[in-house]
């Protein structure tokens, strides 16, 4: 079963290597949304089926703390999991993530095969063919 | 900023730029560095917590579009690492700014970041970084880079 996939990230560069690298780390990917910031994340949440989020923590226009508080106020939309995938590197704010219900955490720079690692952990995964 | 300190953003800037480029810095005097001809771009990041301050980021224009190729998968003549040279320097300085931070000031200090500025500079202000006393330079593939991490007083 293919994931539908929103990446979230006002740098259109680390959209772009989320994407190659979950293809390198031969995640099967279905449809692939992206969003520059969390307003625009809602607005593709709000319309499309989901089965997985890559966030950032800071973005203009809504952050991505902000974008989880939103989501875990909608009863379909606080099933869905979020990874944040940030350079923040304080231990109590990414406690205070999880505790927020981010089901995991990754630190840029990243390898595609910890982000295969992430993606089979949070939603168990779908192996092509 | 003492030596130490200066040794392990340098440190953290080569790490950072190897593990997401492949790309490797050789730590340089920044008055052996050759001013761009052709000016430099620079990315600045503001960040406050404990301490407040700025990282700023600058290298020559010839550098960012391998940069973005590196960082792509791409090659350097591909109009999309032209195209996105400039934000592939900002997320740079965004993942060094990060790793740094944590360098000097440890897991349990908590910043805000602001989003990475991006613009350009000439020769007078390429010199002008290069002479702040908490520049530290690199050679980078052949490119020269500073990078400057400052904290208010």
């Amino acid at each position: 079963m293919a994931l539908n996939i929103l990446l979230v990230d006002d740098s259109t560069t680390v959209r772009a290597v989320i994407a190659r690298s979950l293809e390198l780390a031969g995640v099967p990917v279905g449809n692939l949304h992206q969003a520059a910031n969390g307003r625009e994340a809602l607005a593709i949440l709000g319309r499309e089926w989901i089965d997985l989020v890559f966030a950032d923590i800071n973005m203009p226009v809504m952050n991505g703390v902000e974008m989880i508080e939103k989501m875990r106020e909608d009863g379909l939309l606080q099933t869905i999991p979020v990874v944040i995938c940030s350079t923040e590197g304080s231990v109590s704010r990414i406690e205070q993530l999880r505790a927020a219900g981010v089901r995991a955490y990754i630190r840029k720079p990243f390898t595609p095969e910890l982000l295969r690692q992430v993606v089979e952990d949070t939603v168990g995964v779908p192996h092509d063919g | 900023m003492t030596v130490e300190t200066t040794e392990l953003i340098g440190g953290v800037f080569c790490d950072v730029l190897a593990r997401m480029a492949f790309m490797f810095g050789d730590p340089t005097g920044p008055d052996a560095l050759p001013t761009p001809a052709a000016g430099a771009l620079q990315a600045v990041m503001d960040f406050r917590g404990e301490r407040c301050g700025s990282l700023t980021l600058a290298a020559a224009d010839s550098l960012c579009p391998e940069l973005a190729a590196n960082v792509l998968g791409l090659e350097p003549q591909e109009a999309q690492a032209l195209e996105r040279s400039g934000d592939a320097f900002q997320e740079l300085l965004n993942v060094t700014c990060g790793h740094v931070l944590t360098a000097v000031a440890g897991e349990a200090a908590v910043f805000d970041l602001d989003a990475p500025r991006l613009g350009r500079i000439d020769g007078d202000g390429w010199t002008a970084l290069r002479d702040a006393p908490d520049a530290v330079g690199f050679v980078v593939e052949g490119h020269p880079v500073l990078l400057r991490l400052h904290f208010d007083a």
